[in-house]
C-alpha cells in the first residue's frame, strides 16, 4: 500500500494534536510506504464540517477521536462518542482510533457498543512505541486495543453475569451518586421497575439486604464499572 | 343459813368472774347468760346484774355496749331491779339516739313503757309505747309496731277509754294480720272481748272471744291460752245470767288435773268463778267450802286482787244466808285491801256492796262511793285527754324530724348532684388536656422528624458542596492536566533530539516518569470520584458526625462501631429519629452528669432486632434509688412506642450503659 492516507486528528488539546502529528510524521520517516495528509479539528463542529467536506473525496482514511470534547453548538453532539457514531454513519469506511483518558469500564463498554473503534487507546497506557504500533496495525490489520481495553474484553467475555444496557445504566447512575428516586429521569423505566431491577442486581452480585455502595463495589470488582 | 347462802353465791360469782376475766370484754354477755340460767337465784341475779352493768363500761364498741345496756335493762325490769333498770335503760336510750340505732331507741322506749305500766303511771307508759310504736313503724318492724299498739290499747282499757282502746287494738290487728302472727291476733281479740264485756256489749264480747279461739286453732300448744278464753267466756255468760253455760266453760279447764300444779292462781280464780255462778244459779251445796278453798289458795300466794274478789263473793253468799255480820266483815276486809293496793275497781265495788248490806252506814258508804267514782272518772278523763295530746305532740315532733330529714335528703341530693357535675367537669377537663397532650405529642413527633430531615438536608447540602468541589478537582485533573501531560509526554517522545545515547536514554527515563505521574494523577482523580460515592449521607455517618463533634468539644474519647449488616437506608425514618434522640439525650446526660472520659457507641443487628448500646465510664448512679428523670422516661417512652425495649444499667463508680433493642419491620 503506497498511497496517501488522509488523517483527521480531533482533540481539544493542541498539545495532543501536535503529539499525534509528531507520531505520524515519525512513522512516515520510519516506513517509506506510509504517507499521511494530516488535518486537525479542536471541537465537534469543526470536525463535522471537515468530514462533510471530505465526503467529496472519498472521506478520511483515519480519524483520531478524543472522547472528552466540548459539545457541538446545537448540543446534538455532546461528546466524542456521539461524534464517533456520526462519523460511522457519514463515512463508514473511515477507520477510527479512539483515544481517551477514561478508564471507567462502563464508558469504555458503551464506546465499544456504539462506535466500535478500529483502534482503542487509553492515554495513560500509551507510550510512543505503542502509538506507532497502533497506527500501523489499524491501517494494515485492525483492530488495535491497548492493555486496559484487552483486560476489559477478557473480563467481559469470561464473566458469567449477563447484564443488559438498562442494568448497566442503573449501576452507572448509582455509581455517580444519583439517588434511586431520581433514577427515572435517566432510565426509561418506572420507579417500581427500577426497584425490581436493583433487587435483581443485588441478587446477581450477591449483596442482598445491603446498601447501594456495596452493590457498586461489587459491580466494579466484576468490571461493570 | 342466809349468810352461808350468800357466801356460797359469792364463791360461785368469784369463780365466774375469774373465768370471765379471761374472756375479757365478753363478761357482760356472760353475766346476762348466767342470769338466764339461774333466774330462780335472786341473790345471784342481783349480783350478776350489777357486775354486768359495771363491766359494760369497759366495752369500747358503741353498738355492742348499747345492745348490752338494753339487755341489762330488760333483765333488770323482769326481776324488778328498778334502780339498775332506770340507769341502764336511760343510758341505752341516749346511746341509741347517739349512734342513730332506731331499733335500739324503740327497744329502750318499749322497756320504759312496760316499766311505767307496772308502776301504773299510765300517762308515761302510754307515751313511751307510742314513741316506740312510731320508731318501729319507721323501720317497718310490723310485729313490734303492732305489739306497741296492743300495749297502748291495754293502757287505754285500764283507764276505761274503751273506744280508744278498741281503735288502737284494731290498728294492731291490721299489722299482725299482715305477718300472720296468730298468737298476737288471739291476744288482740281477747282484749277486744274484754273491752266489749266492760262496755256490756255481751254478744260482741262472745264473738270476739270465739274469734280469739279460732286464731288459737292455728297454733300448737295453745291449751293454756284457750283456758283463759274459756274463763272470759264464762264471765260473759255470768253477766248475761246464763249460769249453766258459764259453769260449763269454767269446768273445762278445771277438769284438767294438771292445771292446779301448773297455774295455782288461775285455778283458784276459776274455782272462785265456778262457785260464784253455782251460788247465783241457786245451788247450796259446798258453796262456802269452795269459796274458802279458793280464798285460802289466793291468800297463800298473796294474790291480793283475787283475795278481794273472793271476799266480796263470800260476803254476797253470807248476806244471802242472812249472816249479816260476816257479810259486812268480809266486805270491809275487801275494802281495806283494795284501798291498800289502790284497786279502784274493787274499792268501788266494795263500797257499793257495803251500802247495800250495812244499812246503818249506807248513806256514808254511798257518799264515799259517789266521791271516789267522781274523782276516778275525773282523773281518767284527764289522762285520756292527755293521750290525744301525747299522740299529737309526738306526731308534731316526728313531722318536724321528717321535715328536717327531707331537708337533709334535699341537701344530700343537691350535694350529690354538685359532686357529679364537678366530677363530670373534672373528667372533661382531664380528657381535654389528654387530647391536648396527644396533639402536642404528635406535633412534637412531627417537629422531631422535621428537625431530622433538616439535619439530613443540611448534611447533604454540605456533602453536595464537597462533592461538587471534588468533582471539579477530579475532572480538572483528569480532563485538563492529564491530557496536557499526555500530549507533552508523547510530543517529547517524538522529538528528534541531537544528542548522545546517554541523553536520549535520560529523556526516555523522564518520559517514563511522566507516564508514572499521569498514572498517579489518574489514581488521585479516581479516588476523588470514589469518595463522592462513599460520602452518600446515611444515618450512621450523621450520628457519628454528631457524636464526634460533641465529644471533641467535651474532650471525651469516642469509640463507635457500626454493623455493615444494617441497611440504614431501609430503616423507617421514625425509628432513626427516635434513635438519634436517644443518642442525643444520653450523650447530654453523660456530658452533664457522668464526668466520663470515654464513650462507646455500638450499633448491631441480631435476629431481626436493631440493637444500640451506649456506654460511658463515668461515675454512674444507683438505678434503684433515683426516681427516673424526665429524660430517661422520655427515652424509654420513645423506644416503647416503637415496640422496643429500653434498659439502663448503672452502678455508682461503674459507668452507665443504655441498651435499646427495636424489632425491625
Amino acid at each position: 500500500m503506497n498511497s496517501m492516507n488522509n488523517v483527521l486528528i480531533i482533540d481539544d488539546h493542541p498539545l495532543i494534536v501536535n503529539a499525534y502529528k509528531d507520531g505520524l510524521l515519525h512513522l512516515s520517516k520510519l516506513e517509506e510506504a506510509l504517507k499521511f495528509n494530516i488535518e486537525s479539528a479542536c471541537d465537534c463542529d469543526e470536525a463535522i464540517s471537515l468530514i462533510l467536506k471530505s465526503q467529496a473525496t472519498n472521506g478520511y482514511d483515519l480519524i483520531f477521536l478524543d472522547i472528552q470534547l466540548p459539545p457541538s453548538k446545537d448540543k446534538k453532539i455532546l461528546s466524542g462518542e456521539d461524534l464517533g457514531v456520526k462519523i460511522r454513519k457519514l463515512t463508514p469506511n473511515t477507520r477510527i482510533i479512539v483515544s481517551t483518558t477514561y478508564t471507567n469500564n462502563y464508558r469504555l463498554y458503551n464506546i465499544f457498543k456504539t462506535v466500535d473503534p478500529d483502534g482503542f487507546l487509553v492515554k495513560t497506557d500509551l507510550t510512543n512505541d505503542m502509538l506507532m504500533d497502533a497506527i500501523k496495525t489499524v491501517i494494515k490489520y485492525p483492530p488495535y486495543y491497548c492493555k486496559t481495553i484487552s483486560k476489559l474484553i477478557r473480563k467481559e467475555m469470561s464473566s458469567k453475569l449477563i447484564l443488559d444496557k438498562v442494568d448497566r445504566d442503573i449501576l452507572y447512575q448509582l455509581s455517580i451518586g444519583t439517588r434511586t428516586k431520581d433514577l427515572p429521569k435517566f432510565i426509561p423505566l418506572s420507579k417500581p421497575g427500577i426497584e425490581g431491577r436493583k433487587r435483581h442486581l443485588r441478587k446477581i452480585f450477591n449483596v442482598e439486604n445491603k446498601n447501594d455502595g456495596e452493590l457498586i463495589k461489587a459491580a466494579r470488582n466484576s468490571g461493570f464499572l | 343459813m342466809v349468810v352461808s347462802l350468800i357466801s356460797y353465791n359469792k364463791k360461785k360469782l368469784d369463780s365466774s368472774i375469774s373465768s370471765i376475766q379471761s374472756i375479757g370484754a365478753d363478761s357482760t354477755s356472760f353475766y346476762l347468760k348466767g342470769i338466764k340460767q339461774n333466774s330462780r337465784d335472786e341473790i345471784f341475779v342481783d349480783q350478776a346484774l350489777k357486775k354486768a352493768y359495771q363491766y359494760n363500761y369497759k366495752v369500747s364498741y358503741d353498738s355492742l355496749k348499747n345492745r348490752n345496756l338494753l339487755k341489762i335493762a330488760y333483765e333488770a325490769k323482769r326481776f324488778g331491779r328498778d334502780s339498775i333498770f332506770v340507769k341502764a335503760n336511760t343510758e341505752g336510750l341516749l346511746l341509741s339516739e347517739k349512734i342513730r340505732d332506731t331499733f335500739g331507741v324503740a327497744d329502750a322506749q318499749w322497756n320504759f313503757g312496760s316499766y311505767y305500766y307496772t308502776k301504773e303511771n299510765w300517762e308515761l307508759s302510754f307515751k313511751f309505747y307510742y314513741k316506740a310504736h312510731i320508731n318501729f313503724e319507721s323501720i317497718k318492724h310490723e310485729q313490734f309496731s303492732g305489739k306497741m299498739l296492743f300495749n297502748m290499747a291495754n293502757v287505754q282499757s285500764q283507764l276505761k277509754d274503751y273506744t280508744g282502746s278498741e281503735i288502737t287494738t284494731f290498728q294492731a290487728i291490721k299489722r299482725f294480720k299482715k305477718i300472720n302472727n296468730y298468737l298476737s291476733l288471739y291476744r288482740c281479740f281477747n282484749q277486744l272481748g274484754l273491752i266489749a264485756r266492760d262496755l256490756k256489749e255481751f254478744d260482741r264480747a262472745k264473738e270476739y272471744f270465739i274469734q280469739a279461739l279460732l286464731y288459737l286453732d292455728e297454733i300448737e300448744d295453745s291449751d293454756v291460752y284457750r283456758e283463759f278464753v274459756y274463763n272470759n267466756l264464762g264471765l260473759v255468760y255470768q253477766d248475761i245470767q246464763n249460769y249453766e253455760a258459764a259453769i260449763e266453760y269454767f269446768n273445762i279447764p278445771l277438769n284438767r288435773t294438771e292445771l292446779k300444779e301448773e297455774n295455782i292462781a288461775f285455778y283458784a280464780r276459776l274455782l272462785d268463778n265456778l262457785t260464784y255462778n253455782r251460788f247465783l244459779k241457786g245451788e247450796k251445796e259446798e258453796i262456802e267450802t269452795s269459796f274458802l278453798t279458793a280464798l285460802k289458795i289466793r291468800d297463800s300466794i298473796n294474790n291480793i286482787s283475787g283475795v278481794i274478789i273472793n271476799k266480796i263473793h263470800l260476803s254476797e253468799y253470807y248476806a244471802f244466808m242472812q249472816d249479816t255480820t260476816k257479810a259486812i266483815q268480809f266486805t270491809k276486809d275487801a275494802l281495806t285491801l283494795s284501798k291498800k293496793v289502790n284497786n279502784n275497781r274493787e274499792w268501788l265495788k266494795s263500797l257499793h256492796w257495803l251500802a247495800k248490806i250495812d244499812r246503818a252506814n249506807a248513806d256514808n258508804y254511798l257518799e264515799q262511793y259517789v266521791l271516789l267514782s267522781d274523782s276516778l272518772q275525773h282523773e281518767e278523763r284527764k289522762i285520756r285527754n292527755k293521750f290525744t295530746r301525747i299522740q299529737y305532740e309526738t306526731d308534731e315532733v316526728i313531722k318536724e324530724n321528717k321535715l328536717l330529714g327531707n331537708k337533709l335528703i334535699l341537701t344530700s341530693i343537691s350535694g350529690l348532684i354538685l359532686i357529679l357535675i364537678l366530677s363530670l367537669i373534672y373528667f372533661i377537663f382531664i380528657q381535654r388536656s389528654k387530647n391536648k397532650q396527644m396533639l402536642l405529642e404528635q406535633d412534637q413527633q412531627k417537629a422531631n422528624q422535621e428537625i431530622y430531615q433538616l439535619m439530613l438536608a443540611q448534611q447533604s447540602k454540605l456533602e453536595e458542596g464537597r462533592s461538587s468541589e471534588r468533582e471539579r478537582l477530579s475532572s480538572e485533573l483528569h480532563d485538563g492536566i492529564l491530557g496536557k501531560l499526555f500530549g507533552t509526554r508523547v510530543g517529547l517522545g517524538f522529538l528528534d533530539l541531537q544528542g548522545d545515547a546517554q541523553t536520549k536514554k535520560k529523556l526516555q527515563g523522564f518520559v517514563n516518569e511522566m507516564q508514572q505521574i499521569e498514572q498517579e494523577i489518574r489514581a488521585v482523580s479516581h479516588d476523588l470520584q470514589n469518595e463522592i460515592l462513599s460520602s452518600k449521607i446515611d444515618f450512621y455517618i450523621m450520628a457519628k458526625q454528631y457524636l464526634e463533634k460533641l465529644c471533641n468539644i467535651e474532650g471525651i474519647e469516642l469509640i463507635i462501631e457500626n454493623d455493615d449488616n444494617i441497611n440504614w437506608e431501609m430503616i423507617d425514618t421514625d425509628y432513626k429519629v427516635n434513635i438519634f434522640r436517644v443518642i442525643q439525650e444520653s450523650l447530654q446526660n453523660t456530658i452533664k452528669h457522668a464526668d466520663a472520659s470515654m464513650i462507646n457507641v455500638i450499633f448491631a443487628k441480631k435476629q431481626g432486632q436493631l440493637l444500640m448500646k451506649i456506654k460511658d465510664n463515668g461515675k454512674g448512679f444507683n438505678t434503684e434509688n433515683k426516681s427516673k428523670g424526665i429524660g430517661l422516661k422520655n427515652m424509654a417512652l420513645r423506644i416503647g412506642k416503637l415496640g422496643g425495649s429500653f434498659n439502663i444499667m448503672s452502678k455508682p463508680l461503674n459507668g452507665t450503659s443504655i441498651i435499646i433493642s427495636i424489632p425491625l419491620k
